[in-house]
């Protein structure tokens, strides 16, 4: 071949060099570039990472939210009861009132242990004396005239 | 025997590198296969080894990249040798100045510290690469291609777009330039 015979005294060798293990190590590198800049690739990392941000950040707010308001459960469960109708009410607060009357059963201890069905009965009676009390003259009589008339209490007590 | 039968060709590899499935293991094959006569096709152009490094980089990348829309037109390593010309050529166009400075360029190379070289082969082989820097990029190029490469100027003109004839013309003139500068700097 022309080529080879114009420069034989030459030859092919070229006066540069590599560093060692270059061409091992050269492949999976590139790779790894290459897949770095892929578009696709790219795409779905940089998703990931505002997903990633995203969580972190509302995860952060909540902590410091519960942080700084600490009270706002209870607060909240307030605001639910107040907004709720009468009747509703007065069922939270009959349930709260056996709620505390089993914390107050829990409570005693030793000589003071009283049983949780007289606890109650007495817990009843203060309330109704309490609402005896409050009521008018007109009001007690209405409510004893309903109580002779009604078919339903009278059968009852019975 | 067994080894040329399971050899893959060029074009399984193409088929690979465009399926999802098996692109990277298709882009291993190639690389494996043309990281070479690639890397030293761009250090000759180039001389030094950092930038020949990047520039192979980012010939495969591109090669990954774009393997989808590869029509097969040409043969793959063409396509790769174009690639990386491209490359090299975009580099000369950021340094202009580049190994021109033949301080710079002494600087760059390493005569190889064989045991079998004389002095003076050592000296033939430096100045012979400097004899090839001192060329216009194209001439340069397409001498590279052919004495180096050994490609034929059918592939040289499907890598540089140019004409069988041009090329012929382009590597003729390069010899003799180089002849030339050896005779001067004897």
């Amino acid at each position: 071949m022309k080529v080879d015979n114009e420069f034989q005294k030459i030859g092919k060798r070229i006066p540069y060099e590599v560093p060692d293990g270059f061409f091992e190590k050269i492949t999976e590198k590139t790779l790894q570039q290459a897949k770095l800049r892929d578009p696709k690739y790219r795409k779905s990392r940089i998703l990931w990472r505002t997903m990633s941000v995203a969580a972190s950040l509302a995860a952060a707010l909540l902590l410091g939210y519960m942080i700084l308001y600490p009270d706002i459960k209870s607060e909240s469960n307030q605001l639910a009861i107040q907004s709720q109708p009468v009747g509703q009410q007065l069922n939270h607060k009959k349930q709260e009132t056996t709620r505390q009357s089993t914390v107050t059963g829990i409570n005693k201890t030793g000589s003071e242990q009283v049983p949780e069905n007289k606890t109650t009965a007495i817990n009843q009676t203060e309330g109704l004396s309490a609402v005896l009390a409050d009521l008018t003259d007109e009001e007690l009589q209405q409510m004893a005239t309903m109580l002779k008339t009604d078919p339903f209490i009278n059968e009852s007590a019975q | 025997m067994k080894e040329l039968m399971t050899e893959i060709t060029d074009s399984e590899i193409l088929g690979m590198l465009k399926d999802p499935v098996t692109r990277d293991r298709g882009f291993l094959k190639l690389m494996d296969r043309y990281k070479e006569p690639i890397y030293w096709h761009i250090r000759r152009l180039i001389v030094s080894h950092e930038d020949a490094e990047d520039i192979l980089q980012e010939t495969f990348i591109q090669v990954y990249r774009h393997a989808g829309s590869f029509r097969g037109e040409s043969k793959i390593f063409t396509w790769l040798y174009r690639i990386a010309t491209n490359e090299c050529t975009r580099f000369f166009r950021k340094n202009k100045k580049w190994a021109k400075n033949s301080g710079t360029m002494a600087e760059k190379m390493s005569v190889e510290q064989s045991g079998t070289d004389s002095e003076n082969s050592k000296a033939i082989l430096f100045k012979f690469q400097q004899a090839i820097l001192q060329l216009p990029e194209k001439q340069m190029i397409v001498f590279n291609l052919r004495y180096y490469d050994e490609l034929s100027y059918e592939d040289i003109g499907k890598i540089l777009n140019s004409s069988v004839n041009t090329l012929k013309t382009n590597y003729h003139y390069a010899s003799e330039k180089i002849k030339q500068y050896l005779i001067d700097h004897a």
